[in-house]
């Protein structure tokens, strides 16, 4: 008896966009990486609360499972906020050797807005999908309460991978590092602009070969988490980079 | 602070006339409440000062005091000028100066029993 | 239009006089009757006996008493969540915070039926309780509070909360909660595990970890209290943090999600938790708080979105999804409201109104809300956090220069009184939603 009015509602809602795709288009930087091709909008997913009670840290989760073609894999997923001082939040790229693309970080909003997530695949193939999200508290011109700016240094890098790895099997493993993110958009107690520092990479290889890297932006939230897919979990190394071009390196 | 009180009385007495001609269909325009938007307004009071703000208890009952009373001592929560005030003042900053007057105005005229 | 439009009974004059719709008899015509009994303003049910709920039933009969009130209950007996970490301090006994339907039913006329609401019907509006009823609406207000997701932590499930309990809805979980306190040896750990945004009462496991702390102190002193938050920043975190240190020293560690504070497997029988990163711990007591969503009725009438929770008007708090359906509480999206017991009973106040007024076809008036979240970090000393929150472009709004949080440097005396407050709010908001007082 509710299913009739459900799709009713929803055939309403369908019909009424309430922004049209063209809007990614005022986004310059993600205009630019869809340059003359026109985007998929189906296979993307993505994973975000609709109403997020503190903007600076917001859970996002983005999972591919469109059809590819034969040879083909995806082979970067891009974020962009669309209302945030800059547009770009994080990307992430990914070799031919991941098992299944799906990701999960933590991201900064400084208001309510929707965030596009494009996907590109090896042959030039691209997907596109948003989501609207409405932020109660900004996420990014909080000021210190005592005033003092924490130290910008990586520190305490964390690795767990999948409890019980079975080589085959893709399994989820989630790192993580301490590190204040420092946009250069906040100011101290006394009105100045505390300056920028991020830490701009993470990069997860095995040897000689990349597997998967991450390109950090001031839309990321402090204390980096990334969480992605691999079926192989041996001889791991972990590199994370920061502007000044300090390196954190872990191995497992 | 004299004066603002007796400018508000002078005030609450065109506040008065005007609720009394208000309509009730419409919404809350800037000076005039109906009598049922004030009691809207006024049931968020019930929540530290019991039904129809009659409980006496370490909170004050505000039902049935003198309007005046009411309304500087809300006014004074408001301009912050209370001292040792805890929660009042924050709350009091929530309210157009008429919505005050008209919430002094509907506790002062409960009938406190 | 028909002749009764002039021919308004005495009654009715008196009642919609009470309501301040005293100016609008040419517009209320007797045709407002739905097609229910021409004698009847109209059927509500309400499903859920707590602060949202309760206070709606009253609050109806309030605005409009020829309007036919139900209010669908399993509980003979509310036992409140606010409170309840004074019970488990061993401050006060669980019957102290113990509410009855007695002045519900026979002050206000509402009728209360102690059966869970088991599924609804939104088209034929009829709502099947477990005692084999049904009973039909003209308008359906529910406030079902939460439900917990079981197992979006691993091993936390229905049967393992009889072992690590929740307490996050007040009753025998509270007692559960309370007798692994009391059996705890000095020296021992009391483990606490807090979910992300959003979750029922965002101060309350600061709250909880004070008074136990409170508890610890006079008892357990050699004791300590770990929390493991899934959150990098908690509801008055500064008030909190300074009460802390000022009252219990290192008692209370707390370790935020950057420090690989969130939980994300239980092993309920030894009592042990992991976190994010591999991190085990080892508890003597263990108090998981798990993530939660809309209580399961909500589901069933399908006014929930994909996120669990209930998206609603911000005027009327009518269901966006589901038409004559209300909903209060927890249960709703109403950010930047927070989920507690006094945005419920304010809400459920707006919703009567909105009910009475459409029972009556018209317009619903404009809400306003307070909230006043206070927070013990023991008996003496009360903090709290502020807001008031208006409608503006059709969203709830706060109101910029209001609410706020008590001041970081307050005196003693300011945290007595809060403290005292603290009480005197219980009191009034509980004589306001079911007539009773501690």
């Amino acid at each position: 008896m509710r299913a009739p009015l459900r799709l009713t509602l929803l055939i309403l809602l369908l019909l009424l966009p309430l922004h049209t795709m063209a809007d990614w288009q005022r986004i310059e930087a993600l205009k630019n990486k869809v340059g003359t091709e026109t985007p998929q909008t189906s296979g993307l997913q993505i994973g975000l609360p609709l109403v997020a009670d503190d903007g600076a840290s917001v859970p996002l989760k983005v999972t591919f499972n469109g059809t590819l073609a034969a040879d083909e894999y995806i082979s970067g997923l891009y974020v962009f906020a669309s209302q945030n001082p800059r547009a770009e939040v994080i990307e992430f790229a990914f070799s031919d050797a991941i098992p299944r693309i799906e990701v999960s970080t933590r991201i900064r909003l400084s208001e309510t807005q929707t965030v596009y997530v494009l996907a590109k695949s090896n042959q030039g193939n691209l997907w596109l999908a948003n989501q609207d999200v409405r932020v109660t508290v900004s996420g990014c011109l909080m000021t210190d309460e005592d005033g003092t700016v924490t130290e910008a240094q990586m520190s305490q890098p964390r690795i767990a991978l999948p409890r019980n790895p079975k080589a085959g099997e893709a399994a989820e493993l989630r790192t993580m590092i301490n590190h204040p993110m420092e946009t250069g958009f906040r100011e101290d107690s006394q009105g100045n602009l505390i300056p920028q520092q991020l830490i701009e990479s993470l990069q997860v290889s095995r040897g000689d070969e990349t597997l998967f890297s991450v390109t950090f932006n001031t839309g990321t939230s402090a204390n980096p988490f990334v969480a992605f897919f691999l079926d192989q979990f041996d001889d791991l190394t972990f590199t994370w980079t920061d502007q000044q071009g300090q390196q954190l390196s872990e191995t497992r | 602070m004299t004066r603002s009180i007796l400018l508000h009385k002078r005030g609450l007495h065109k506040l008065l006339l005007a609720t009394f001609f208000a309509s009730a269909a419409s919404l809350a325009q800037a000076e005039e409440f109906s009598p049922a938007q004030v009691q809207l307004l006024a049931a968020a009071c019930a929540n530290c000062h019991g039904t129809d703000g009659k409980l006496a208890d370490a909170i004050p009952a505000i039902a049935g005091r003198p309007v005046m009373v009411l309304e500087a001592q809300l006014q004074a929560f408001k301009q912050g000028l209370q001292p040792n005030t805890t929660v009042m003042d924050r709350i009091a900053k929530g309210y157009t100066d008429a919505e005050l007057s008209a919430l002094a105005n509907h506790f002062a005229n409960v009938d406190k029993h | 239009m028909s002749d009764n439009a002039n021919k308004i009974s005495t009654s009715r004059r008196q009642l919609l006089k009470g309501l301040g719709l005293a100016s609008l008899f040419p517009a209320i015509s007797a045709c407002a009757a739905t097609g229910s009994s021409q004698a009847s303003a109209g059927r509500v049910v309400v499903i859920g006996g707590g602060f949202g709920g309760a206070t709606a039933a009253k609050y109806i009969k309030r605005g409009n008493p020829a309007i036919d009130v139900t209010l669908v209950e399993p509980n003979k007996t509310f036992y409140t969540c606010p409170f309840s970490n004074l019970v488990l301090a061993g401050e006060h006994q669980l019957e102290s915070i113990g509410h009855n339907y007695d002045e519900l039913k026979q002050v206000y006329g509402v009728k209360v039926v102690h059966a869970l609401a088991q599924d609804i019907d939104p088209v034929a509006h009829r709502v099947s309780l477990s005692d084999g009823q049904t009973l039909q609406y003209d308008k359906l207000l529910m406030s079902p509070g939460i439900d917990m997701r079981w197992n979006a932590i691993e091993g936390y499930d229905e049967a393992a909360a009889e072992l690590a309990p929740h307490a996050w809805k007040a009753g025998p979980q509270t007692l559960l909660l309370r007798q692994q306190l009391e059996a705890m040896q000095d020296g021992e750990t009391f483990i606490m595990s807090v979910p992300g945004n959003p979750f029922r009462c965002p101060p309350g496991p600061y709250e909880r970890a004070s008074l136990v702390a409170h508890y610890f102190k006079k008892h357990k002193p050699r004791s300590k209290i770990l929390i493991l938050d899934a959150k990098d920043n908690f509801s008055k975190q500064g008030l909190f943090t300074a009460g802390w240190q000022a009252e219990y020293g290192d008692m209370i560690e707390w370790v935020g999600l950057s420090n690989d504070g969130r939980v994300v497997r239980v092993d309920a029988a030894r009592r042990e938790v992991e976190t994010e990163f591999g991190t085990r711990h080892q508890a003597a007591a263990l108090n998981v708080i798990p993530p939660q969503k809309a209580g399961f009725i909500a589901e069933r009438a399908g006014v929930t979105d994909q996120t669990g929770w209930v998206p609603v008007n911000p005027v009327t708090f009518e269901s966006t999804l589901v038409k004559d359906i209300y909903v209060v509480g927890d249960a709703t999206v109403a950010a930047p409201m927070p989920k507690s017991g006094f945005a419920a009973n304010a809400q459920g106040k707006v919703a009567a109104s909105a009910i009475v007024a459409a029972l009556a076809g018209v317009n619903p008036l404009e809400p306003v809300w307070a909230n006043t979240c206070y927070s013990l970090i023991n008996p003496d000393y009360g903090i709290s956090v502020a807001g008031v929150y208006k409608v503006q472009d059709n969203q709830i709004i706060d109101v910029e220069g209001a609410g706020g949080l008590s001041a970081a440097d307050a005196s003693d005396s300011v945290r007595k009184a809060e403290a005292a407050y603290a009480v005197g709010w219980y009191n009034a908001i509980t004589q306001d939603t079911w007539g009773t007082r501690s």
